[in-house]
């Protein structure tokens, strides 16, 4: 047993979490554990169902009173595998009479009816204990998991059960709805077939859920061992001292000095940079440090940060509440209205003479009432739908050619953080692009230029562009427009603007100049 | 190396990894009996009310279809993620970014039960929830839901008498998580295992035996935050 080649990840789990990992574990090596249980456990009831044919129940109870013998060799392979050596299927068929041997007539005879069968398997087999001291292990592992084994073991039986009728329901579900009853009529005849069908039904949802339940159970015993014994502390320790840097390091006294660095790299935060920023420079936040002397005085200077902005978010928010109210009236004017509306209503339209108009005639006003009324809000729900769609109505009947876009009229004045309203941008723009690359402001030029033309590309040449669009969707609305002079020039100017903003790649004096009479040619020059 | 567990894990947009344990066919077939058995026995009182009144069991009948559609619905809602079934077993519902259970995803997932019903029993459902890697049947899968175990606040555990000592290295997470179940967890094992163990620490630490187990029970509780 290599703790380190464990399969499982090594932590504590509640008991129900570790029958959840025991069929993980059964899936994963599932193959496996069905030939080693089915296997047997087939050619066993073949057996018996030769001998036994004409009493198909008692071959069926000798078959499931053997039951448990068959779960010792998937236990056996699951626990090899758990520490990385799966064995081949063939190895444990080799030593399957061996695994059956020890403390056979136990697990058959007084321990048949055990509801813990499963967790307490791995005591027998893989612990070879018993007796005294098996009674003794029992009582240590007990203390945790019982309740889970038993009602897994329960679970486990009524799962059969359920798996068994679901075969039956299937077929029955699957043939046409004329021999719907034959199916049900076969099933609860007392018929030599319908025992047969039961029981190989049995077997068969029996061989497919017992590697979860063996597992299950196995999951439970190396949990509790696992408890019991630190297996996951113990894997730890062991990494740790694959970590050579702590090895003698804890034998030496070493003072940290972090501290104080750390505080230092935090108190500097760069602020955003933007090209129509001005102000380059870093701006350094402060903190101050001082000394504090006594607790008190802490403590109101905590309180007075706690009162602070960076820990008050403050929100109103309206809205309409139902007011509490009573309602001392009386509503005798709705009763008198009703009957009213009732006298005029069974004048009009009722036919009087029937015996019974006092009860159901105030009745089918009321219903009248209610009916006018929904009939109405329906008209009005509808009507006002209408309205609303009015265009898009238009459109699908094929009275307007034309589908109503999104029609927000919202202006966009901000572009990926740059102010693109004309009323920011200067008079003569190439001029001023000119004059301030020349006095170095590289970033700044471009900046303005780019953003000139994106103001331009929504004023003049009418593109629309959302506040959440990045360069690239902006030049790809351009692209659109069919103008290959404009969309070169954009897609130019869009590369030239990403490389400095984002790239710090500054541009020639060439390329700018360029750019500013290819600007000049693409938009009007305000003037 | 991939180890077997039921782990779920999600990392939100901030960075941080939230992690649940993923809960398993047999806990949750519990919680589905205890639910049934107490909407069995609601509608069992309900039905001896109305018959010894001599009344019609009509609106039996209505509530029995009420509870069988939305008592699911509206425990995990307005309950935390929890029937009265999941909540004696210790589990809960959420969405697969462990955030509550809306209305939208709870309503999906329970009237998908009809489908994890077939052919009979919710063998469908029990077959796809073994089948899927994070135990979902088919209604938690259209939902986007899985069912995970509710961490319970554990009463805090007796730690050993001992002074907490500061540590003169500085180890990984992982490892003080270590020396802190090492602390937390030493009434669990035999104090000769205890020893064995902190024995495999003996070139960090430099001690054997009883010495050892003190030094990294003092370490365990200046991690737990005692300075005392």
């Amino acid at each position: 047993m290599d703790l380190n080649k464990i399969q499982v990840s090594p932590k504590k789990r509640t008991p129900w979490q570790a029958v959840d990992v025991g069929f993980k574990m059964a899936t994963q090596w599932y193959r496996s554990l069905f030939i080693l249980y089915a296997l047997p456990f087939f050619l066993f009831s073949i057996g018996i169902f030769l001998v036994l044919s004409d009493h198909p129940i008692w071959a069926g109870l000798i078959i499931w009173w053997l039951k448990p013998l068959f779960e010792r060799a998937p236990l056996f392979f699951v626990s090899r595998a758990l520490f990385g050596e799966v064995q081949p299927v063939k190895t444990v068929f080799n030593q399957w009479l061996k695994i059956l041997k020890f403390d056979w007539l136990g697990s058959l005879l007084w321990r048949r009816f055990s509801f813990t069968r499963s967790y307490d398997l791995p005591i027998t087999l893989l612990e070879q204990v018993s007796g005294k001291t098996r009674a003794k292990r029992l009582r240590v592992l007990h203390q945790q998991g019982t309740s889970e084994s038993i009602l897994l073991t329960m679970m486990c039986f009524l799962s059969v059960f359920v798996f068994q009728y679901a075969l039956i329901a299937l077929l029955a579900l699957l043939v046409p709805i004329d021999y719907f009853g034959d199916v049900f009529n076969w099933y609860s005849s007392n018929s030599i077939h319908v025992s047969y069908y039961q029981i190989a039904s049995v077997l068969l949802t029996v061989s497919i859920i017992e590697p979860f339940y063996i597992c299950a159970g196995f999951m439970l015993y190396i949990n509790r061992r696992i408890e019991l014994e630190a297996w996951d502390i113990e894997i730890s320790f062991r990494n740790m001292l694959e970590k050579e840097k702590y090895i003698g390091a804890g034998k030496l006294p070493t003072i940290l000095v972090f501290g104080a660095l750390l505080v230092g790299g935090l108190t500097f935060s760069p602020t955003p940079v933007y090209a129509q920023s001005n102000d380059l420079e870093h701006q350094v936040l402060h903190n101050d440090f001082d000394q504090v002397n006594n607790k008190d005085e802490a403590k109101s200077r905590i309180n007075d940060i706690f009162k602070g902005e960076d820990f008050t978010n403050e929100e109103t928010i309206s809205a309409w509440r139902l007011k509490s109210f009573e309602y001392d009236g009386d509503l005798n004017w709705l009763e008198k209205l009703i009957n009213a509306f009732g006298r005029w209503f069974e004048k009009h339209f009722a036919n009087s003479g029937s015996g019974d108009i006092e009860v159901s005639g105030y009745l089918n006003n009321v219903a009248f009432i209610i009916k006018a009324l929904l009939i109405s809000a329906l008209l009005i729900v509808i009507s006002i739908l209408i309205y609303r769609y009015r265009t898009n109505i238009a459109y699908l009947i094929g009275y307007s050619k034309k589908l109503p876009l999104n029609n927000s009229t919202k202006e966009t004045n901000t572009l990926f953080g740059l102010d693109v309203t004309q009323e920011s941008l200067p008079e003569n723009i190439p001029e001023e692009v000119i004059t301030l690359f020349k006095a170095g402001n590289t970033r700044q030029a471009i900046g303005l230029l780019y953003r000139a033309t994106l103001s331009k590309l929504m004023t003049e040449k009418g593109f629309r562009f959302d506040e959440s669009y990045t360069e690239g969707e902006c030049l790809a609305v351009v692209t659109q427009g069919d103008d290959n002079s404009l969309t070169g020039f954009i897609s130019d100017m869009t590369t030239v603007w990403q490389q400095l903003a984002y790239g710090h790649v500054q541009p020639t004096e060439e390329t700018l100049n360029t750019l500013c009479n290819r600007w000049s040619g693409v938009f009007s020059n305000a003037e | 190396m991939y180890l077997i567990n039921t782990e779920y894990k999600v990392e939100t947009p901030e960075g941080v990894d939230l992690t649940a344990e993923l809960a398993g066919p047999i806990p949750r077939i519990l919680a589905f009996i205890i639910d049934i058995s107490i909407r069995f026995g609601v509608i069992y009182v309900f039905y001896l009310i109305f018959q010894s009144l001599n009344w019609t069991v009509g609106p039996v009948f209505i509530a029995y279809f009420l509870l069988e559609w939305f008592y699911p619905t509206l425990f995990e809602v307005l309950y935390r993620g929890q029937t009265p079934g999941k909540r004696i077993v210790g589990l809960v519902v959420v969405n697969d970014d462990l955030t509550p259970v809306s209305w939208n995803s709870s309503i999906i997932r329970n009237f998908l039960r009809t489908v994890d019903f077939l052919p009979v029993l919710y063998v469908g459902g029990l077959i796809t929830m073994i089948l899927n890697p994070h135990y979902k049947r088919l209604g938690d899968l259209s939902a986007g839901t899985i069912v995970v175990y509710k961490n319970r606040t554990k009463d805090s555990e007796q730690l050993p008498k001992v002074k907490a000592i500061a540590p003169n290295l500085t180890l990984e997470l992982e490892d003080q998580v270590a020396i802190v179940n090492f602390t937390q967890r030493h009434s669990e094992f035999s104090s000769d295992r205890a020893q064995e163990i902190a024995n495999i620490l003996e070139p960090i630490h430099g001690l054997q035996n009883k010495n050892a187990v003190n030094h990294l029970h003092g370490l365990g509780k200046w991690y737990l935050g005692g300075k005392d």
